[in-house]
């Protein structure tokens, strides 16, 4: 009596589509300077016991970062600037863009931490225009990021429950043939 | 990422880090390694989780609220003992930051965006502080020669 063959793994087209379509809008982000090769540290960071890290933390790193952005324009609009608050909220931003490799932003923290330390106004309103800018043509990108590791996350779990319904056939295959 | 790197260097880590991003991306690279850590969110917290139970080796970063990494660092070196290794986690390297550091009372520097190299060979140097193989007090030297960081500003 043979033994029933059991098919290969063969990732589903949805999930290698998924896939690709990640890679390119990676590829896209570092080739355009948003991301740089840090981030490459941060996909290492997700496996199969953190399978949706990523999304996570870009989801969370886009939220903050409009939190933070929305309290350095705050001290602007007083007469006295108040540039040391400005600088804490600065260095939050710079701290986690650097830790994602977030490239154009970290540099426009740069800037704008520098106008703080010379407690320049001019030059503070200038760089922190000059940031909100550039987080504003960031933020869709790393949205559309975000979107597609949900989907390759959801076409996986799909691909695992038809995987365990298949093995529960072929299980009774097997019995069947013993029966038989 | 070799996973069995804490079970051949087991560490108590304390993680002093404000920000939810940074919190969460140093604590997976840490479990990657097969290490894990308490996180606390501010240098006051620090201090009292250090005052509790005995740490090997603290990453702080420098700026937090209500009580910052550098504050908390001369607490934590005052009324604990034996002190755990205090890395300083900072993003902004600057000179007189590593000065600052050094003042305090900090024992290490690593800069942001932290490299899993980098921090391993920062953990293995508080294992050798911790089996005594190497002075707590002689890793201050390296503070001021330590790399600023690997962002290419401009």
């Amino acid at each position: 009596m043979m033994s029933p063959t059991i098919p290969a793994r063969i990732e589903r087209p949805s999930t290698r589509h998924f896939k690709h379509h990640r890679m390119i809008i990676v590829k896209n982000l570092y080739n355009d300077g948003w991301l740089n090769s840090h981030f490459h540290e941060i996909l290492q960071l997700q496996d199969a016991d953190n399978p949706a890290f990523v999304r996570e933390i870009l989801s969370l790193y886009v939220s903050d970062s409009r939190r933070l952005i929305n309290l350095m324009n705050r001290p602007l609009g007083m007469d006295t600037v108040n540039y040391k608050e400005i600088s804490v909220h600065v260095r939050g931003l710079l701290g986690s863009s650097l830790d994602i490799g977030a490239e154009g932003i970290s540099k426009a923290c740069l800037r704008l931490f520098n106008g703080t330390k010379a407690e320049n106004k001019e030059e503070t309103v200038l760089a922190l225009k000059q940031l909100t800018s550039e987080f504003n043509k960031m933020k869709p990108k790393l949205e559309h990021l975000v979107q597609m590791e949900r989907l390759i996350l959801q076409s996986v779990l799909y691909r695992g429950w038809n995987d365990g319904h298949e093995s529960s056939q072929i299980g009774c295959e097997t019995k069947r043939s013993r029966e038989a | 990422m070799d996973v069995d790197t804490g079970k051949r260097f087991p560490l108590r880590i304390l993680l002093a880090e404000d920000n939810a991003i940074n919190q969460q991306v140093l604590f997976r690279l840490l479990q990657r390694h097969g290490y894990t850590a308490d996180v606390v969110s501010n240098g006051l917290e620090a201090l009292n989780a250090a005052s509790r139970q005995s740490y090997d080796v603290c990453l702080m970063d420098c700026f937090m609220p209500e009580m910052d990494g550098l504050e908390a660092t001369r607490h934590i070196r005052q009324r604990i003992h034996p002190c755990p290794v205090i890395v300083a986690v900072t993003a902004a390297a600057l000179e007189e930051e590593k000065k600052a550091c050094l003042q305090a009372g900090m024992h290490m520097y690593i800069a942001k965006p932290i490299r899993a190299e980098q921090l391993m060979r920062t953990l293995y140097k508080c294992w050798q502080v911790k089996t005594r193989e190497i002075n707590i007090e002689s890793l201050q030297q390296e503070i001021l020669s330590a790399p600023s960081s690997h962002f290419n500003y401009y």
